[in-house]
């Protein structure tokens, strides 16, 4: 009798006589026996043993038989092998899906990491020379430029369910890793004599695995940072750096315009005699107009102090209703001749901004106080300039725009960092913190 | 369409296509080979085994806006495992095929074995070397003996179950696909072609597969996954 298309064929196992189950019928040449482990050829009716796996079965996340819907169709898994690196220290698992109409799919996981992979044929034929592709360090794939990450082997510890190839318990693949995250591009080769198979995978989080599989337990999260793992930053950083960009040409936009538009009028200039020694000397200067609407003033002191101090204590008053800005400004100048040769420290001149200062008419009331000796006198000019360009606003929020995109930027390093770290490939630029860490 | 009747048992044989020289009675399993108007039969091919796939003979489709329908099957094996070779009976009357193999699929056109491919050709390539076929750059990436199980419908040429032959596949840029066969160290077949996605070439009258839903029902029923694979 020929049994419906699409069922499960069963046979006995010809070592212990349990049930083995093929789904992939006709294409499946390989089934483990879930009781013994003897790994059976079921490319023809004569049910050959040819292999053995020693482990016990194990308890896998999805276990043989299971399905789930991943990229809009659904999977069985038919077959898991678990295979360990050159040093034997770091073993992965890679699940074997099917669909009798898309054909076969891999579920790499690794560390917790899942990843989702098809063969492909449609990288670059160049690609298939092992020479050439020894030499290779990057290369571009669907407008994705993929980097090295690893050259390394795998070998099949464990095997179990079925599989379209002849799964040898220890067989040993040479393997390679590009990476464009969230997609990866893997080689693998048995020896350079041999079929070289490319595939292509994309990172899948732990959650969609458990939803995809309907899974009553959900999967632990990952500890570490997978090759291909999408760095958390990369959702936004395209769009932050778009709104820097943007924020910047806005901020430099309105600088150039209060730039353009400042008034920079001069309304009180004049220079004063300090006398040291008179300490209750209060200097008030003619009235002066503030006109044209609220506006800030700059005052400024210049002094040509020498190995002295100068320090000025400025009140712009306001006529009618005496409202007082005060101002606090200091020069000072020192010069000498050490072993080094001369030097000089201080500022002659200084000043400060009094923001929002309204229309009226004003004095300055300026005290003063200095180490001069007493009875010497020096000279200080003041000067009052309305509406001037205030840059302070600017680099403040310059500072406040930058710091977002550099918050997102250090993120972004830090974890390409992590990332590289387990790769022998590194760029240059993730390899100093590496070497700190 | 022509009909015959099969030499070995009378059952009605239909040829769907002129340029089939060779089929298999869907009555009693005979290779018929058709020269001219006369048949000859040629043995019995023997029963196809179970296999999951969801193609058959009457399954129709379109590739690259030309029809095709799938006229015969070659059941072919090698040293791990087998596939499928379907035969496409098409618009254009190019002798194509459809092979499927370990899941994946190419559509795969019959060239002409001129003098200059001979003499090109005379040897075998060797794994890993690249080779030119009709302006196009492939690399070598499989090299396997096989040969014919057994066959349903009808063929382009007299099939012969159980003759060796080396397939040499090639990979191209972009999918593209060829295929050199060697019987007896001779070059017997050119092929060109492509890997497609299933879904792709738009089939009609595909096999009901036990235990699966349909792939579009599957497919309306899950459209919250919004990532994108590239393929």
């Amino acid at each position: 009798m020929v049994a419906a298309p699409g069922s499960v064929k069963t046979f006995s196992c010809p070592n212990c006589s349990g049930t083995i189950e093929i789904r992939a019928v006709g294409i499946s040449i390989t089934a483990i026996c879930g009781s013994c482990g003897s790994i059976i050829d079921t490319g023809n009716t004569n049910l050959q043993i040819i292999g053995q796996v020693k482990a016990k079965a194990r308890n896998l996340n999805l276990p043989i038989g299971s399905r789930g819907v991943l990229f809009n169709h659904e999977w069985e898994v038919i077959g898991f092998t678990e295979n360990c690196d050159a040093s034997e220290h770091y073993y992965w698992g890679e699940y074997l899906l099917f669909n009798p109409w898309q054909g076969f799919r891999f579920l790499v996981e690794s560390d917790e990491h899942w990843s989702f992979i098809k063969t492909i044929r449609d990288v670059e034929p160049r690609l298939y020379n092992t020479e050439y592709f020894l030499g290779t360090q990057e290369f571009e794939y669907q407008g994705e430029n993929y980097r090295i990450f690893l050259r390394d082997t795998a070998t099949v510890t464990y095997a179990l369910g079925e599989f379209y190839w002849r799964v040898k318990i220890g067989e040993r693949n040479n393997v390679a890793d590009f990476i464009a995250p969230p997609y990866i591009l893997s080689r693998q080769q048995y020896d350079e004599f041999s079929e070289v198979i490319w595939s292509h995978g994309v990172y899948i989080e732990p959650e969609e695995i458990s939803d995809a599989f309907n899974l009553k337990k959900s999967l632990s999260s990952p500890y570490s940072i997978a090759p291909n793992q999408p760095s958390p930053t990369k959702p936004y950083a395209k769009n932050i750096s778009y709104i820097f960009a943007g924020l910047f040409v806005l901020l430099f936009l309105l600088q150039s315009y209060l730039q353009s538009n400042a008034v920079n009028q001069v309304v009180f200039q004049q220079k004063i005699q300090m006398n040291a020694g008179n300490k209750d000397q209060i200097f008030t200067s003619e009235p002066f107009e503030l006109k044209g609407g609220k506006s800030n003033v700059e005052l400024s002191i210049y002094s040509e102090v020498y190995n002295h101090w100068l320090e000025t204590d400025i009140s712009l008053v306001k006529q009618d209703d005496l409202q007082t800005f005060e101002n606090i400004q200091s020069t000072e100048y020192y010069t000498g001749v050490d072993s080094d040769g001369s030097w000089s420290e201080g500022n002659k001149g200084s000043s400060n901004i009094i923001s929002a200062v309204p229309d009226g008419t004003y004095r300055l009331l300026i005290s003063t106080n200095s180490d001069y000796p007493s009875g010497q006198s020096t000279d200080f000019t003041v000067n009052a300039t309305r509406g001037v360009v205030m840059w302070s606003n600017f680099w403040l929020a310059l500072v406040l725009i930058i710091i977002l995109p550099l918050f997102v930027w250090l993120r972004s390093y830090m974890f390409e960092s992590n990332r590289w770290k387990n790769s022998d490939f590194s760029p240059d630029i993730y390899k100093s913190s590496q070497s700190d860490a | 369409m022509q009909k015959y009747l099969c030499p070995s048992c009378g059952g009605e044989i239909v040829f769907q296509s002129n340029i089939s020289a060779s089929c298999v009675c869907s009555y009693c399993s005979s290779l018929i080979v058709r020269q001219d108007m006369n048949l000859e039969s040629l043995g019995k091919a023997a029963e196809l085994p179970q296999d999951i796939s969801p193609l058959q003979i009457g399954t129709t489709g379109i590739y690259r806006g030309v029809n095709f329908g799938i006229i015969g099957r070659l059941r072919v094996g090698w040293e791990e495992g087998a596939w499928n070779e379907w035969f496409l009976y098409t618009d254009k009357g190019e002798k194509a095929w459809l092979a499927e193999a370990q899941g994946d699929l190419a559509v795969i056109f019959e060239q002409e074995i001129n003098e200059q491919a001979l003499q090109a050709f005379a040897k075998a390539p060797l794994l890993g070397v690249g080779v030119t076929i009709a302006n196009e750059f492939y690399m070598v990436c499989d090299i396997k003996s096989s040969a014919v199980i057994t066959a349903e419908g009808e063929f382009p040429r007299a099939i012969s179950v159980g003759r060796k032959s080396k397939n040499i596949d090639l990979i191209g840029r972009d999918n593209k696909f060829a295929g050199l066969e060697y019987e007896d160290d001779k070059l017997v077949g050119i092929f060109t072609g492509e890997y497609v996605e299933f879904d792709s070439l738009k089939f009609k009258n595909l096999r009901d597969l036990d235990g699966w839903k349909i792939p579009r029902i599957a497919a309306k029923q899950e459209n919250k996954t919004e990532k994108k694979t590239p393929w």
